[in-house]
């Protein structure tokens, strides 16, 4: 996985003594520190990092885990069963990443814009809403459902929809059950192949039986649950970010237009998380 | 306390949804075709089936718009069946808030109604909980008592007119805070359905939610605009094509609200035990309730402190317990002893039976082992006390009384409602 290791930031940073005193500003005794619009994580002004901004928007069918993705992502307790989402609704995440090359440190601001898909089809100022100025463009798919993965296709080619602007990203979820999964791995590579898109993997919830039969639905908000997710998305934007600011030339995966798909693909490498 | 709740449609029971509460075992399919069969058999004899009572439940059944049949099984704690009914017809106006009156009486697909009944859930299953249940049960909202909120009127105000809407407020810990005189004239019932739709939004989260108001707006929906000022403190504001949440986020937030940042974060603070400042709080009384029914405000509150020495020190009960306590008090209580006070906007029967008290009931008490209860029904006012069992018998009457006359004279009690002209 070379395009892993030469990696745009450390991915183990958050773990060393230099990271800690970023991390400790989101998490704090083992739980994510929520903020609201007018709060900011708390760092030491010597050390403030560059604070980024980014708007992404979450796109995949109805129950394949979008809202569990987003409260993964931002620390909060997933559903304990399926709802659906009412309406709009866009939830803030902050987190600390480092350059590799030039050690430099940047806060990132993500809000996630997740929007019911039954609402969407209804009121129709819904889809523009989450379109307007975004960023990035997360593709749900669930490995345990093949018509999620298959409805893929028919997003990325949507025409009404101009993604040329934005990151695209594609994430599966319910990766834990991926021992079951309804997609091989080749359709997956495949798909990366001719899309050239990123792939997350994410396992949102963890279900145990307890001992009386009932099934319990936990969050993974562990640090070490949420750390890899976090610093891949983070990567892919920085990246994507960078490239558009003419600071870097390429970076695997990401592309900032549509490029024809002739370029040399030796290195497909599907990448888990 | 377990419950059941079972929605299907009159015309064939096709099963809509079911909820159960906590970790109880959802109802099976035959046991719920059943609850339908029962019902339909009835209906088929012109014959309109309330209620019932089996050895240790009770369940309870209504038809909205001759469409929706919902029905709920709860445990028997031998109150009056007027509260299962206002419990359905709170489930009833959640869908509405959700889905709009006419995509509920007139029923085209019901595979897509089925899902998208699905955003309910989670106001549903907050009703049927028994933690937080005095503001369902008493159809009004829970109010947040603290003096400084007055200070966040004014800005609310201009944010809510900058919003180009006239209905918004402020919730605190799932509690409404401040809100526009338009709020306030809201019915009880859609104040408490939308604090509670606002509670379960996440906590780091803005939102824009279509909502219809069940008796306002039951038809035409709105946009319910929140955001998260602190983790916790959510300001709503009800508007139609405009503002975007996008423009609300980027170029109102923070003009409106950062100058007040260390208000809203006192207010954040404010103490659990939510009792206006300038209130003498007897140290034997454990938990109480006030509800104004005029203005449908509650203010609940069962973490009041045991005071070193008191008397109540010596038999400590457990928060769950004086809540649990002080619930069973109410529902036992009104319907039965005291009349029950709808909101003027609810036209249901509500299942309500003639009292069988020659007079009006203005007291009422109630003695246990290890509490007494003490209940006071006036004009506007209801006040509904739990004292430790150490307060002598003769004081609680007195105490209880001076306590609603403090209550009724705080600011949280004033008319905010704009004047009818």
């Amino acid at each position: 996985m070379s395009s892993v290791d030469e990696g745009l930031i450390l991915p183990d940073w958050y773990k060393s003594k230099d990271g800690k005193q970023y991390i400790s500003s989101v998490f704090k005794g083992g739980k994510r520190k929520i903020f609201g619009f007018l709060e900011r994580p708390a760092i030491a002004p010597q050390i403030t990092p560059e604070l980024k901004f980014f708007k992404i928007r979450l796109i995949g069918k109805s129950g394949v885990g979008k809202t569990s993705t987003v409260a993964k992502l931002t620390g909060q307790p997933a559903p304990r069963s399926h709802c659906e989402t009412p309406g709009i609704i866009s939830s803030v995440a902050y987190w600390p990443v480092k350059l590799k090359v030039t050690g430099k440190v940047f806060l990132l601001r993500l809000q996630f814009w997740d929007a019911g898909d039954n609402i969407a089809k209804k009121y129709d100022h819904i889809h523009p809403a989450c379109r307007e100025n975004a960023d990035a463009t997360l593709f749900l798919f669930s490995y345990v459902d093949r018509s999620s993965f298959l409805d893929l296709h028919k997003q990325l080619n949507d025409t009404t929809e101009d993604f040329s602007n934005t990151l695209r990203v594609i994430v599966g979820t319910k990766f834990d059950q991926s021992f079951r999964s309804e997609i091989t791995s080749k359709e997956l590579k495949d798909f990366q192949k001719q899309w050239k898109i990123p792939l997350l993997s994410v396992t949102n919830v963890h279900k145990t039986e307890t001992d009386s039969g009932h099934i319990v639905t936990e969050t993974c908000n562990d640090l070490n649950d949420v750390a890899p997710s976090l610093n891949r998305l983070c990567e892919y934007l920085l990246a994507y970010d960078m490239i558009k600011q003419g600071l870097l030339e390429d970076y695997p995966w990401v592309q900032t237009e549509v490029k024809p798909t002739e370029d040399d693909d030796s290195d497909l490498e599907a990448t888990y998380v | 306390m377990a419950a059941h709740l079972v929605c299907l449609t009159n015309e064939g029971g096709v099963p809509l949804f079911s909820r159960s509460s906590g970790s109880t075992k959802p109802l099976a399919f035959a046991e719920q075709g059943m609850l339908y069969g029962v019902q339909m058999f009835a209906q088929n004899y012109g014959v309109t089936l309330q209620s019932t009572d089996t050895e240790d439940s009770k369940v309870a059944w209504r038809v909205f718009h001759d469409s929706i049949v919902l029905v709920l099984v709860q445990a028997d704690d031998g109150s009056s069946h007027v509260h299962a009914n206002t419990i359905l017809e709170h489930v009833f106006q959640t869908m509405v808030m959700y889905l709009g009156l006419d995509s509920l009486v007139r029923l085209r697909n019901i595979e897509r109604l089925r899902r998208d009944l699905r955003v309910c859930y989670p106001v549903i299953d907050s009703l049927l909980e028994d933690a937080n249940i005095f503001d369902s049960i008493s159809e009004s909202v829970e109010v947040v008592a603290i003096p400084e909120a007055a200070s966040l009127q004014d800005p609310l105000d201009s944010f809510v007119t900058e919003c180009e809407s006239t209905f918004g407020c402020v919730h605190c810990n799932g509690r409404l805070l401040v809100a526009t005189p338009k709020w306030w004239g809201l019915s009880g019932q859609e104040m408490m359905l939308l604090s509670r739709l606002v509670r379960s939004l996440p906590k780091n989260s803005s939102s824009d939610i279509p909502v219809f108001l069940p008796h306002a707006s039951p038809k035409v929906p709105h946009r319910l605009i929140s955001v998260h000022l602190l983790s916790g403190l959510v300001v709503s504001v009800l508007c139609l094509d405009v503002p975007t949440l996008a423009t609300v986020q980027s170029k109102l937030i923070e003009s409106h609200w950062l100058p007040h940042f260390e208000m809203l974060k006192t207010c954040l603070r404010a103490p659990v035990t939510n009792i206006p400042k300038a209130i003498v709080v007897d140290p034997g009384i454990l938990a109480f309730m006030v509800v104004n029914t005029n203005q449908h405000k509650c203010i609940v509150s069962c973490q009041l402190p045991i005071i070193e020495g008191s008397m109540a020190e010596r038999r400590p009960l457990t928060v769950e317990k004086r809540r649990s306590i002080l619930a069973s008090f109410y529902r036992n209580t009104v319907g039965t002893i005291f009349p029950v006070v709808h909101s003027p906007e609810r036209k249901d029967p509500s299942g309500e039976r003639p009292s069988s008290l020659p007079h009006s009931a203005e007291e009422a008490y109630m003695n246990a082992l290890d509490h007494k209860c003490y209940s006071i029904c006036s004009q506007d006012f209801r006040l509904f006390v739990t004292f430790s069992a150490a307060v002598p018998h003769h004081a609680i009457r007195l105490v209880s009384q001076q306590f609603l006359e403090s209550l009724k004279k705080d600011k949280i009690f004033i008319d905010l409602r704009e004047k009818k002209s």
